[in-house]
């Protein structure tokens, strides 16, 4: 699955460590996660939208929206 | 304090704790496996019995007693490393887990069969708990190496 993870927290300035204290994870997990090597719980998923102020299909994206274009 | 409420750095300094805590079961668990480990070393060598043998040189209350520690420990490290844990490194110990668990269920019953024919020797139970082992560990190192 892709996601703007990377660029959200670029954008901040925080670094994996900073933004994996906020969200209660590892700093390994946010790489995982920012590499689609692992796709967030859906609780997770709602601890990054509400950090970054944002809707979840705004941060990761499945492919599914662009195949019904 | 929420995580967007944060001051800058405040998230780096809960995630080094978090990795502290983690740290320290390990290390908790290894200790435990230390004392146990260097307790029945100890006795075998004041005994001057081959290792085998240390078990049978020691007294039972002795020997309970070790088992209880280290079942204790190990098992009280492993709650506490489950609570410790993010998804992430739980997703890597339960596909560890699993690769262990199919290889334990391959190997076991393969050797039995090979055993009963008279082609091989009985299944060697320690031989098979390392080689389950190690392919846990395996594909639990594989993933933390992919993802790193």
């Amino acid at each position: 699955m892709e996601n703007r993870l990377r660029v959200l927290r670029a954008e901040r300035g925080w670094s994996q460590a900073e933004l994996g204290g906020r969200i209660g994870v590892s700093r390994q997990a946010v790489n995982a996660i920012e590499t689609g090597k692992h796709d967030p719980s859906l609780p997770l998923a709602f601890r990054l939208a509400r950090l970054f102020d944002l809707r979840i299909e705004e941060i990761f994206d499945d492919g599914e929206n662009d195949e019904q274009k | 304090m929420t995580g967007k409420t944060m001051s800058k750095s405040e998230g780096e300094r809960l995630e080094q704790g978090r990795r502290r805590k983690f740290w320290r079961i390990i290390g908790f668990i290894l200790v435990a496996g230390m004392i146990v480990g260097g307790v029945t070393g100890y006795v075998g060598a004041h005994n001057e019995v081959p290792i085998e043998q240390t078990f049978t040189a020691m007294p039972d209350a002795t020997v309970i007693a070790l088992v209880l520690l280290g079942a204790a420990a190990f098992t009280y490290g492993c709650w506490a490393f489950m609570k410790a844990i993010d998804e992430v490194e739980l997703a890597d110990n339960l596909w560890g887990s699993t690769a262990g668990y199919y290889a334990y269920s391959v190997l076991f019953p393969s050797w039995w069969v090979l055993g009963q024919a008279e082609i091989t020797t009985e299944p060697n139970h320690w031989a098979i708990f390392f080689l389950s082992l190690a392919a846990g560990s395996a594909v639990y190192v594989y993933r933390k190496w992919r993802a790193r």
